[in-house]
């Protein structure tokens, strides 16, 4: 009974001598709203360059590019999209003939260079920081589904 | 089939967990099947809360590859179906969270609902939980940390194609200073399913003979109903409050001057 007199007491006093001082910290509320505006990006289009680049400012990388498995580029976020499907082929074939059961490639240079097979195709992607499998493999989805809608 | 549906927050301690627990048991209350999952494959907590951390297979067995996932299904309170994650530092190291979603998918046709309580940060472990749901439910506190970590949480959830379905607001105390649900829908352009209001029973649910989440406990409570009405919301059931004890003119006045948000008691 105490307990429940000071919880009254308690309660009373602070909505009668308003004693709950704490204010909206708005500066931070503004602050949210900057950021959110910097992650705005927009996949809904039927132009695949334009999809790439908006997939790019989503998942934070550098580069796209999409090739077969032979290296043969499909599509592409730069201007070396040729020479990058080849090269990026040639290495995931090696390292799959020594390991099979690789699923992924990730390189350290100077940037971070990821490649990761999906559906029968290749996707190479370039980054300052790396990128997990399953965030790799959910680019890779979103980048197949946009091929076989636009196909 | 089910749905699956990962419970994030991005930062620790804002009740994922608690959530967790109590959202499934309402739902299985409800006679809906129900699955929750401790994906917190390196900090797992939610056996704790249902009292059976001694439970002899784990996630981690499952993961690892050394044990199928039908073995690792335990019952848990009022029908509810239960997969404890282990307390193993050693197995943590090993496990495999990439299975999660092979796991996951071998179960879904069995229940209406598994929720998957997801571990704090976006680290690995956090993306496997992620990645192996359809949906995201973000839980967070009325602090702007929360609500910051709760953003990145949501475009994580975003990147890899899971939907994020709304918002929990937890712990809510009503203050002056608190982020306004109104705010942190505009925030995150999401639905508040609810705002769970700051509830010392529910703290207390550790600090049992014998631990039972709030549900069981004391269904009645603030915080419980408004786990309820978020369930209710989930599943598009009606809402059927339970053990909410009838208000006298006293209580009534006493409750003028509790801080708690009026929605989540019952009219």
């Amino acid at each position: 009974m105490f307990k429940v007199a000071k919880s009254f007491l308690n309660g009373f006093a602070r909505k009668v001598l308003d004693l709950d001082d704490t204010v909206k910290p708005t500066s931070h509320l503004d602050l949210f709203e900057d950021y959110l505006g910097k992650f705005s990006f927009n996949t809904n289009t039927n132009s695949i360059e334009i999809f790439l680049k908006e997939l790019k400012k989503k998942h934070l990388v550098d580069d796209i590019v999409v090739s077969s498995l032979n290296g043969s580029s499909i599509a592409s976020t730069n201007g070396h999209a040729i020479s990058s499907a080849v090269t990026g082929a040639a290495l995931y074939n090696y390292v799959q003939s020594e390991i099979p059961k690789s699923q992924s490639v990730i390189i350290k240079a100077d940037n971070w260079h990821m490649i990761i097979p999906y559906n029968g195709k290749l996707y190479i992607v370039r980054a300052s920081s790396d990128l997990s499998t399953i965030e790799l493999k959910a680019l890779a989805k979103e980048i197949d589904k946009f091929l076989v809608k636009s196909s | 089939m089910g749905r699956v549906i990962a419970v994030v927050s991005g930062k620790g301690g804002v009740g994922k967990t608690t959530i967790t627990a109590n959202l499934g048991i309402a739902l299985a209350k409800r006679g809906l099947n129900v699955c929750i999952i401790d994906a917190d494959i390196a900090m797992a907590n939610l056996s704790l809360l249902l009292n059976m951390q001694n439970s002899p297979i784990t996630l981690h067995d499952v993961l690892l590859g050394e044990a199928d996932i039908q073995d690792a299904l335990y019952d848990a309170p009022s029908g509810m179906k239960f997969v404890p994650s282990g307390l193993s530092l050693e197995n943590y190291k090993r496990v495999d969270s990439e299975r999660l979603q092979s796991v996951i998918d071998s179960i879904k046709n069995q229940f209406d609902f598994i929720f998957l309580d997801g571990a704090a940060g976006i680290e690995k472990n956090v993306l496997a939980a992620i990645s192996a749901s359809d949906e995201v439910l973000l839980v967070t506190a009325p602090t702007s940390p929360s609500i910051a970590d709760v953003l990145k949480a949501k475009i994580t959830a975003q990147r890899l194609g899971s939907k994020p379905i709304g918002v929990i607001l937890n712990f809510v105390r009503n203050e002056k200073g608190e982020i306004k649900k109104e705010d942190v829908m505009k925030l995150l352009e999401l639905p508040v399913l609810v705002s769970v209001p700051f509830d010392d029973e529910i703290r207390k649910s550790f600090m049992q003979e014998t631990v039972m989440p709030v549900m069981v406990r004391k269904p009645g409570t603030p915080a419980a109903v408004a786990i309820q009405k978020a369930a209710a919301k989930l599943a598009g059931i009606s809402l059927k409050i339970e053990d909410v004890p009838k208000q006298g003119f006293l209580a009534k006045l006493f409750a003028m001057f509790k801080r708690k948000p009026k929605e989540a008691v019952k009219k």
